[in-house]
């Protein structure tokens, strides 16, 4: 028993803990419940605070579509089921190896700019992906069966951004020439499976993340900027990506027979997965790397 | 009062194990049913800490996804497998959190450097169709949606927390009942007299 008598200034601050179970102090809980038998306000807030809970909780849960990304990220090759003591050395050479990768494209890149200096055309963004994801995309082209897909844009502009996608649907970005928005430098590829609008990568400023997982059942590609909802570049793709099979929810739609771009001024439907990449999704496979 | 038990009988807790083993051998049925038990939970405390659903689904994804990589990680001695799945939850979700956070300020500073915003892109269909929906759980601020989730989701007493985050108790209780307060001024009458 840390506090045998509480103040009514004390009672109060406790009262929120109270409402969610943080008060375990068997003195403190008898105190407090003695004040709220006397107390009728007293009682009328801790009534708001347990009303207010219901906010914590979802109804619906998450979306359909996060166990169909999931699904189609564990029907690749588990890579990282080693003992502890391996995963924990990989990881050591993991991280000296992005270390050196780092430094070699700060280098050249020191090199590039000394040798040709600054591009002219700033406007465009082409994405210099790390070495081992580009080692890997240059593979994924001659692997049999990829798909070749351009996303262009819907207005007719010159925006595009080249992918190559595996049969197993994991992708890459080969090319990517978006014109730069003022300020909304953030720039999201995104799948569109069963009616929803889900993340596959985020491209742009900082790390460029140039690999992504497929969904199973996609059937549209786009790239959506900032936190509009409306495709700069986009296409339709010609077959239904793979599926695999465990259970849970989420259904793929059909798809068109040939790559299209979205019709202009479409809205895509609600994005349901923005903002954070995911490292466990981007990455490719280690027998690629 | 709700309180959140994280006291399991022995057979659920046999039947985690099972999962457990069953995912370590690369059984995608194992992680299936492993999800539907227990996604929920994950997905409350990531939207509790993110505010947004949307960033909150891709904890979802991420937890899954790195407890499939890496199932020995659980360790049945320090706790179930919800709590396993949901700590992971809390840890991703404050590493999100903190980052939209500053995200969120250089962007303003850059917006505020660059002069008047952009107008919406077109087909933008009101509120509704941007990306972001706002949600009560975002009017919380970030220190106060941590001291509630560790108290909400994983049964850590006030004390608990305080000394998980190294401050006083007394800024613990503030920041829980800020936050209570903060959310039962977002319930609108009609969900009050609903919930009443």
């Amino acid at each position: 028993v840390t506090n045998p008598t509480l103040s009514p200034n004390e009672l109060h601050e406790l009262l929120g803990a109270y409402a969610i179970g943080a008060v375990v102090d068997p003195a403190e809980r008898s105190q407090i419940t003695r004040w709220l038998a006397e107390d009728d306000s007293a009682r009328a807030e801790l009534d708001g605070f347990v009303r207010a809970t219901s906010l914590l909780h979802s109804t619906e849960g998450p979306s359909p579509a996060v166990w169909t990304a999931i699904e189609s990220a564990i029907s690749q090759p588990r890579n990282n089921v080693v003992p502890i003591e391996e995963g924990a050395r990989r990881r050591v050479r993991r991280q000296l190896a992005t270390r050196v990768a780092v430094a070699a494209v700060a280098i050249a890149a020191a090199i590039a700019v000394a040798v040709w200096g600054v591009p002219s055309d700033s406007r465009s963004l082409p994405t210099k992906p790390a070495s081992d994801v580009q080692r890997a995309a240059e593979q994924a082209k001659k692997v049999e069966g990829a798909q070749r897909i351009s996303l262009v844009s819907p207005t007719g502009g010159n925006d595009k951004v080249d992918l190559v996608v595996l049969p197993n649907g994991q992708g890459y970005v080969l090319s990517d020439r978006i014109a730069r928005v003022a300020n909304r430098t953030t720039r999201r590829l995104v799948a569109v499976t069963g009616g929803v609008t889900v993340l596959l990568a985020k491209l742009g400023t900082g790390v460029a993340v140039t690999a992504f997982q497929l969904p199973s059942g996609a059937n549209q590609l786009a790239v959506v900027i900032g936190t509009a909802n409306v495709p700069v570049v986009s296409a339709v793709l010609p077959t239904p990506t793979p599926t695999n099979g465990a259970t849970p929810p989420g259904t793929p739609a059909p798809a068109p027979s040939t790559p299209t771009p979205v019709a202009p001024g479409i809205t895509l439907p609600h994005i349901t997965l923005p903002g954070i990449s995911l490292p466990l999704l981007v990455l490719p496979p280690l027998g690629l790397l | 009062v709700v309180t959140v038990s994280d006291k399991r009988s022995p057979s659920v807790v046999d039947d985690d194990d099972d999962l457990v083993n069953a995912v370590a051998r690369g059984d995608a049925e194992a992680l299936a049913a492993i999800y539907r038990e227990h996604s929920n939970g994950v997905f409350e405390m990531a939207r509790t800490l993110v505010g947004q659903r949307t960033i909150a689904e891709e904890v979802v994804q991420d937890v899954f996804l790195r407890f499939w990589n890496n199932p020995e990680r659980f360790d049945r001695r320090r706790g179930t497998l919800r709590t396993y799945l949901i700590t992971l939850a809390y840890g991703r979700s404050i590493d999100i959190a903190r980052s939209e956070t500053s995200r969120r300020r250089r962007e303003e500073r850059e917006a505020r450097l660059a002069g008047p915003a952009d107008a919406p892109s077109e087909g933008l269909d009101g509120a509704t169709s941007a990306i972001e929906i706002r949600t009560a759980l975002e009017g919380l601020r970030e220190p106060e949606r941590e001291a509630i989730a560790l108290a909400y989701f994983l049964g850590y007493s006030y004390r608990e927390v305080a000394s998980r985050l190294g401050v006083p108790e007394g800024t613990i209780k503030n920041r829980i009942r800020a936050g209570l307060s903060r959310l039962r001024d977002e319930l609108t009458p009609t969900e009050a007299a609903v919930l009443t």
